[in-house]
């Protein structure tokens, strides 16, 4: 089953980049659970895309963060993260989103005030009205 | 790096062609995509490798050893060659029997379980003599036949070239499972980018026998951007990374950047805006390596 992975050249955003961060949270939101195998390398290659050489790169960076464990001539499956990382990965994704978001709007060369006003636009946007939420 | 193989300083005459001095190596794991326009010498390259041409001058190695003679055929026997017009011995032998023919001379390598699951994949029709099959029905034969032993390394001269789209699918996918456990080597030439964009990790730019850039394809179409940006054309000119730049709307500039990272931090530093940015395609690409090819060139002989 192919992965919901869709990367975009019309961006200045590194190709291992923009995998590595949609895999991170299709792992850490649990869309792909514990023990989940993932497509071989140059299977995830052939469906982005990308070469083998960005998705090694890929795998070995999640490898490194114990998102994923590689079994020996077996594959690579997706690791138990607890629930404690799951959050702090959750929140570091969203960050990266915010930031990759962010660098597009810069583009527009409005001020920081104006961006500052538009998001919470946005927010309400998706939201809706929940001013009386308590932070 | 494991290279499957490699030329080193290699230089061919054939008449009035001459390839190289050229310096090639095909890491293990990978597929790499020949390109160029028609003569840039893709075939001589590719019967080099596969111990068809012997060079005049310089090496080249299969799997970390010379290409020397190969009386037992055991180099041979771990290539799998896909030529552009491929013709049995015998053409009025049909697809059964010139495949047992292959079948004997593979010896111990052949996999008949594979061939099987090619010949089915590809619709072939064993009973069909090899001269009534149609360029495209060759084309899947022979196919089928260089992938059937499963060789260490894989050398497709322009692979797709008369194969109907259904065909071409299953080839695809066929290169795809060939590659997957990651031990295995392919080289493709082609003229299909779309086969570049989704086959290759490598991608050789030939031209007129020398080889213009060897490029890892996520980098060039990372490196490569278009821009628009709130400056003057002539002055976009001037960035480091710009390769051409035109006027676009709204006093912008149309910019196309082979570092895009650099590009970008030159606008940044000069304080012109970056409206835009986009992926540069293949095509255009390697079409810009060639004109600058030719610039540069030029310039150097005057």
């Amino acid at each position: 089953m192919p992965l919901p992975i869709r990367i975009s050249h019309d961006s200045a955003e590194p190709l291992y980049h923009q995998i590595a961060q949609q895999l991170r949270s299709l792992i850490v939101s649990g869309r792909l659970p514990p023990g989940t195998m993932l497509p071989s390398i140059r299977e995830l290659a052939a469906e982005t895309e990308c070469s083998v050489i960005t998705v090694r790169r890929v795998y070995q960076e999640l490898e490194g963060e114990g998102l994923v464990y590689t079994r020996q001539g077996t594959g690579t499956f997706v690791a138990d993260v607890g629930a404690e990382r799951r959050d702090r990965f959750r929140l570091e994704a969203v960050r990266e989103t915010l930031v990759q978001a962010l660098e597009r709007v810069r583009m527009s060369g409005l001020t920081k005030k104006e961006i500052r006003e538009a998001f919470e636009e946005a927010l309400s946007v998706v939201y809706g009205d929940e001013r009386s939420e308590s932070t | 790096m494991n290279a499957a193989a490699e030329l080193r300083n290699v230089r061919k005459r054939r008449g009035r062609f001459r390839l190289g001095p050229a310096d090639l190596a095909l890491e293990q794991g990978l597929v790499t995509a020949v390109v160029g326009p028609n003569g840039a010498g893709k075939t001589t390259l590719f019967r080099l490798l596969a111990g068809l041409l012997k060079p005049d001058e310089g090496e080249v190695r299969l799997f970390g050893t010379p290409a020397g003679p190969d009386p037992n055929g055991e180099l041979k026997a771990r290539l799998g060659y896909v030529e552009e017009y491929i013709q049995p011995l015998d053409d009025r032998a049909t697809v059964g029997e010139w495949t047992r023919f292959t079948a004997r001379w593979r010896g111990a390598r052949w996999n008949e379980a594979n061939w099987q699951r090619l010949a089915r994949a590809f619709e072939l029709d064993p009973e069909a003599s090899w001269r009534e099959l149609s360029p495209g029905m060759k084309k899947r034969a022979s196919f089928a036949l260089a992938l059937a032993h499963d060789p260490d390394l894989l050398l497709l001269d322009e692979p797709s070239s008369g194969l109907d789209p259904f065909a071409w699918r299953i080839m695809m996918e066929e290169i795809r499972r060939y590659m997957d456990g990651g031990e295995r080597t392919a080289i493709v030439a082609t003229h299909v980018m779309e086969e570049v964009r989704r086959l290759a990790d490598i991608i050789v730019f030939l031209y007129d026998g020398r080889i213009l850039g060897v490029y890892e394809k996520d980098r060039l179409l990372e490196d490569w951007k278009t821009i628009w940006a709130v400056l003057p054309a002539d002055e976009a000119l001037l960035l480091p990374g710009v390769v051409a730049a035109e006027r676009a709307d709204g006093g912008a500039a149309r910019i196309v950047t082979r570092d895009a990272r650099r590009t970008e931090s030159a606008l940044r530093g000069r304080g012109a805006a970056v409206t835009e940015m986009r992926a540069v395609e293949l095509e255009d690409i390697l079409w810009h390596i060639l004109q600058l090819d030719k610039t540069e060139k030029g310039s150097g002989v005057r």
